[in-house]
């Protein structure tokens, strides 16, 4: 497994798109935490809503880059020579899930620890400090762990659609209209454990409200999504023709 | 390491595009894979090496199948699509990813890059380079596992007559070393030069099999070119025989000729009589011979003969 995640590596590292998302998302997350914490905190804001202001953009665009980790590879016709040097796709997908998961975490807990820095440099010149509490502390593990399982979700996604613009349209609806429909007109505790649902249920801080109340286990509920659909996509991958 | 294709089928839909079709590729050797259009090759190579999934049968390569290979760069390196690049990626990288996932060294990639003529162009990014750059480039990848088998598609498309030169040495070069090389061409002059064995397919079907010499002999009888101002007279003769004759590419085969008129110097492709029989036929009849020609038959000679009742479209015939 370990040679497979360093030609996942150096797949990731060798073309700039998915470092210009990375950085998109990092600098979104920096920009909103330090505006919310160093300047808002002296209204008596809650540093952990600041960080959740940025969690719905962050993980559209971490599973925006999860489909494209894998869709691009069909796209540009690389797909069969990684199959031939790796013919069991179920390794070949669990790798990208577990490479995908690394990137999310790591990108989350950089753009995290990096804005608190800045942030409580500024919060200081205005005379106050950062108050670190359990919910912040929830609020950034839940946010770090999203963002990992978003990844790995974005390429289970990518394995069933194998293509960039249908595998987006499909994340996007279900997240837009999709989970809304059901939460409204079915069940809101159907809707609870549907996977944007339980994503924004893993950050107690965020705004948008589901059934799932304790934030881990909506976690688990997001990474049985992402489970689930890569399952999918392997029996997929491994019927069709690639 | 051998090659052993037994019984595979495979369908797309409606569409048979392999059907029972099993042959061995034995080391040392290179063997050419040949056939039209749509017969079925790329579809076979597919299967050998599990991008396909086959209705039925299997290739194994000494007994194991494509999928129970660890690491299977090592053992196979295969040339399919060499415009399977990310375009914005390096030669270099593109070698590099594919070396780590088999636990080759990052030396082999420099060393490949190096052997195809790429060093130079290692950092640059591959959607720059020509089709030529980019077959170079595949093949590098083939190579990159400095495996004993090569499974090879279409490997001089897109190449210059030195490329193709290239491309004929090293396939000659790995076999003298005592690998399986496995090759498909459209290119059949080419493919002659240095093929030792041949699988002839047409629709998916077995055609034929075996040395270039049996196929080529049991295939192509001996040609002859004669060139005389009394072609007519002397193609009678020679069609008396039952030899089959042509003139000018446009007469009648066997038992007869058409074209041309007496005391015109016209040239007749003689087929199942060889150069001493027509000269003895000629000088026995007192025919002046302008050229007495002996040819060897050509792979395409066999190719178009094995293959003319297979082909699912051709081109419409001169003239016609």
């Amino acid at each position: 497994m370990s040679a497979l995640l360093r030609g996942e590596w150096i797949k990731f590292r060798s073309v700039r798109s998915p470092w210009v998302m990375i950085a998109v998302a990092v600098a979104v997350v920096v920009a909103l935490l330090i505006a919310g914490i160093a300047v808002d905190s002296s209204k008596g804001r809650d540093p952990a809503e600041s960080l959740a202001v940025s969690s719905t953009f962050v993980i559209v665009l971490l599973l925006v880059l999860g489909v494209q980790l894998i869709a691009q590879e069909y796209r540009f016709g690389t797909i069969r020579a990684t199959f031939t040097s790796v013919p069991d796709c179920s390794r070949l997908i669990l790798a990208k899930m577990i490479f995908g998961v690394a990137v999310g975490l790591v990108s989350a807990l950089i753009a995290i620890a990096g804005s608190f820095v800045v942030a409580s440099i500024v919060a200081n010149s205005y005379g106050h400090s950062i108050p670190i509490d359990a919910r912040l502390v929830e609020t950034v593990s839940g946010y770090v762990l999203a963002a990992g399982i978003s990844v790995a979700l974005g390429i289970a996604v990518g394995s069933i659609t194998r293509n960039s613009a249908l595998g987006i349209t499909a994340v996007l609806l279900d997240m837009f209209v999709l989970e809304s429909l059901v939460t409204v007109f079915a069940s809101e505790g159907l809707g609870s454990v549907l996977p944007f649902r339980a994503a924004f249920a893993s950050i107690p801080a965020t705004s948008i409200r589901s059934g799932l109340s304790l934030w881990f286990v909506a976690v688990l509920v997001y990474a049985a999504w992402a489970v689930g659909l890569a399952v999918i996509g392997t029996v997929i991958v491994e019927r069709r023709d690639p | 390491m051998q090659i052993e294709v037994s019984g595979i089928t495979k369908r797309f839909g409606s569409v048979l595009a392999v059907d029972g079709l099993s042959f061995s590729v034995r080391p040392g050797a290179v063997t050419g894979f040949v056939g039209p259009n749509g017969a079925g090759k790329s579809t076979t190579m597919r299967v050998m090496l599990a991008l396909d999934r086959a209705d039925s049968g299997q290739a194994t390569f000494d007994g194991h199948r494509y999928r129970e290979l660890a690491d299977p760069m090592r053992s196979v390196g295969a040339l399919l699509d060499a415009e399977g690049v990310h375009p914005r990626r390096s030669a270099r990288n593109h070698l590099a990813m594919f070396a780590a996932t088999n636990r080759i060294p990052d030396a082999r990639v420099d060393e490949v890059l190096g052997l195809v003529g790429l060093a130079d162009v290692a950092t640059r990014r591959a959607g720059g380079f020509s089709l030529g750059m980019s077959q170079h480039l595949g093949l590098a990848l083939a190579l990159l596992g400095d495996p004993p088998v090569m499974i090879l598609d279409e490997p001089a498309n897109g190449l210059d007559p030195e490329g193709i030169l290239w491309i004929r040495r090293s396939m000659r070069y790995l076999a003298d070393q005592g690998r399986s090389v496995f090759v498909s061409s459209h290119l059949l002059s080419e493919l002659g030069q240095v093929v030792d064995e041949l699988v002839v397919i047409g629709k998916g079907r077995l055609l034929a099999s075996g040395s270039l010499h049996d196929v080529l002999g049991t295939q192509g009888r001996p040609l002859v070119t004669v060139v005389s101002p009394d072609a007519r007279r002397l193609g009678e003769l020679i069609a008396r025989t039952g030899a089959a004759v042509v003139v000018d590419d446009v007469g009648a085969e066997g038992g007869g000729v058409e074209g041309g008129g007496a005391g015109e110097s016209l040239r007749l492709d003689v087929t199942g009589l060889d150069a001493a029989s027509v000269g003895e036929l000629a000088a026995a009849n007192g025919i002046v011979l302008h050229e007495l020609t002996p040819r060897e038959p050509s792979l395409e000679d066999a190719f178009l003969r094995l293959t003319s009742k297979t082909q699912e479209f051709r081109a419409g015939e001169a003239g016609s």
